[in-house]
């Protein structure tokens, strides 16, 4: 072990004895006297707290509103102000980068959740096996053109009568990526946190934090980090692809607001790397896999969980036999981009059998959603 | 806000627990830190890892002294950054502190040495204990030890020389190889 090591080591000692000989105790100084980080002061200041709070509540109503404002707060010198009110649609269009154009001719439809060009979306049913059966995906087609509304009826296919709907969502994220092809996401992310003129340390050290946190659900996976036999071996057991190119792998232990959370800023930061980007970097890695004639498990594995996202401006419509709805997170519901939640029977119905599965969101915030009027309350904590 | 409810927002995935965390405990996270690295930007960044480190391990963890857990993560991200630091000077009392350590732990970390550790500072008194720690745990300076429990520098001096001889002695006949 180096010196170093050996410092480390001592990390091993129980809490209360760190507790025990802690700063206050040895004399280590407060924030005020000694100048804390620039967080915390800035977290510490009035200023601080409030421009947190508006920003948390903008990042809820932003998803709320799936108007694309950042996640984790808005880059550190820009709009924090509470009062603001967005409304309009974020333009998610390629557009905006012409080296990062995206042919969606080439991909293959054929292999795309079974989906072809005029299928708007897909609804997959869960047989109950007593006459019912619930909703358990719709899959919305990513190349098809417009808004619509997914209908769903009253029985499925097999004559099972719907009364159920349950999602999980997925998300726009690159979870298995070639490395230089993350980069530009990386970029794009660091641009957009650090690409402000004249920001204060306090504003420098929000931004970063955020950007850590981003690429803190990422794991650069090479050959070239492995520094013996051993690791070698294993990362290719793992990652056979990993012998001709590095990949970012998403780390697995993201939560579900984690992903949203990391998809909504991508989308924001990034808005040129739509889903058939992402769809394609996994392709990419497919087809160099093919080339060199061996198999990535991790391909498959991502591919599958591709596609259960909903487009903006997507509605749903339930059936009146529905008896109960259960998402992952309302939240990551509202997010998955259903900005629209009708439902035939009264409100006073619809909220007494709304199953919340996650306290996060208050049901108030998502009855308000779904009725139309979307406002963030102020008891929300 | 008590620990638990702030572990409760790392749990719900909330930013708030950052901003909570950051206010009880970011001064004393950037003093483990200051005291390692002697650099406020690289103890803001190491304070503002922390942060990200307890957001990523939050859950599955649930920590049963928070500040402990952070203090400790800060700790060893401080210390990595120190190492990292190659070009920069490096600061006399911590090399010094590393120079101390180096004498009585052992080369090799053998399992269970957390344990040894700890049940060497249970028959430690509570005195020495905290000057031990405070020096090679908090990265404290002597004269700092010395005016925070009422003794002479050199008399600090002389009590962690005993303690690390003491722990070098009972590491070797547990065989431990140093």
């Amino acid at each position: 072990m180096t010196r170093y090591d050996k410092f480390k080591a001592l990390s091993q000692v129980r809490d209360k004895y760190i507790l025990e000989s802690m700063p206050d105790h040895l004399g280590l100084q407060t924030p005020k006297r000694r100048g804390a980080s620039a967080v915390s002061r800035f977290f510490n200041s009035g200023w601080g707290v409030a421009c947190i709070c508006a920003v948390v509540a903008l990042s809820v109503m932003a998803v709320i509103l799936r108007v694309g404002q950042d996640p984790w707060g808005t880059p550190a010198g820009t709009v924090d102000d509470p009062s603001v009110t967005v409304t309009d649609a974020p333009e998610t269009e390629a557009e905006s980068s012409a080296e990062t154009v995206f042919d969606p001719s080439t991909l293959d439809l054929d292999t795309y959740q079974g989906m072809t060009p005029d299928m708007p979306y897909k609804i997959t049913y869960l047989s109950n096996g007593d006459g019912t059966c619930r909703v358990s995906g719709i899959t919305v087609n990513i190349l098809y053109e417009g808004s619509y509304t997914v209908n769903i009826p009253e029985t499925s296919p097999d004559g099972d009568t719907v009364v159920g709907l349950s999602l999980t969502p997925s998300y726009n994220i690159p979870a298995y990526i070639p490395a230089e092809d993350f980069e530009k996401i990386r970029a794009a992310v660091l641009d957009f946190y650090r690409d402000t003129p004249d920001q204060t340390d306090e504003e420098v050290a929000r931004n970063n934090f955020y950007y850590k946190l981003f690429m803190s659900y990422f794991q650069l996976k090479g050959l070239e980090f492995c520094t013996n036999t051993e690791m070698k071996e294993e990362l290719l057991q793992y990652y056979p692809i990993c012998e001709y190119t590095n990949v970012y792998v998403l780390d697995p232990k993201a939560t579900a607001i984690d992903l949203a959370r990391t998809s909504s800023l991508i989308a924001l930061a990034a808005p040129w790397y739509t889903a058939e980007w992402c769809y394609a970097d996994l392709l990419k890695i497919q087809k160099m896999a093919d080339e060199h004639n061996i198999t990535d498990p991790n391909v498959e594995k991502y591919l599958s969980g591709h596609s259960d996202h909903l487009k903006d401006a997507v509605t749903v419509k339930l059936p009146k036999t529905l008896t109960g709805l259960s998402v992952t997170d309302p939240e990551i519901m509202l997010y998955m981009g259903i900005t629209s939640l009708t439902y035939d029977g009264t409100m006073e119905e619809f909220r007494a059998f709304f199953n919340m599965e996650s306290s996060i969101v208050p049901p108030s915030m998502v009855v308000h959603c779904i009725d139309g009027d979307i406002s963030y309350p102020t008891n929300a904590e | 806000m008590e620990d638990n409810k702030i572990i409760d927002l790392y749990w719900a995935r909330d930013d708030a627990a950052v901003v909570e965390t950051s206010i009880k405990y970011g001064g004393i996270c950037h003093g483990v830190a200051m005291g390692i690295l002697h650099n406020r930007q690289d103890a803001e960044e190491c304070v503002n890892d922390t942060w990200v480190r307890a957001w990523q391990t939050i859950p599955p963890e649930r920590p049963n002294a928070f500040k402990a857990f952070l203090c400790r993560i800060t700790r060893n991200l401080s210390i990595d950054r120190y190492r990292q630091n190659q070009r920069r000077a490096k600061h006399i009392d911590m090399e010094q502190i590393l120079d101390e350590l180096a004498e009585c732990i052992p080369d090799r970390e053998e399992v269970g040495f957390g344990d040894t550790l700890n049940t060497f500072l249970d028959g430690l008194e509570p005195l020495e204990r905290k000057l031990f720690l405070g020096r090679y745990w908090h990265a404290c300076s002597v004269k700092a030890l010395a005016a925070t429990y009422g003794l002479t520098p050199n008399h600090v001096s002389v009590r962690l020389h005993r303690t690390r001889e003491h722990l070098r002695k009972y590491l070797t006949e547990r065989g431990y190889k140093s």
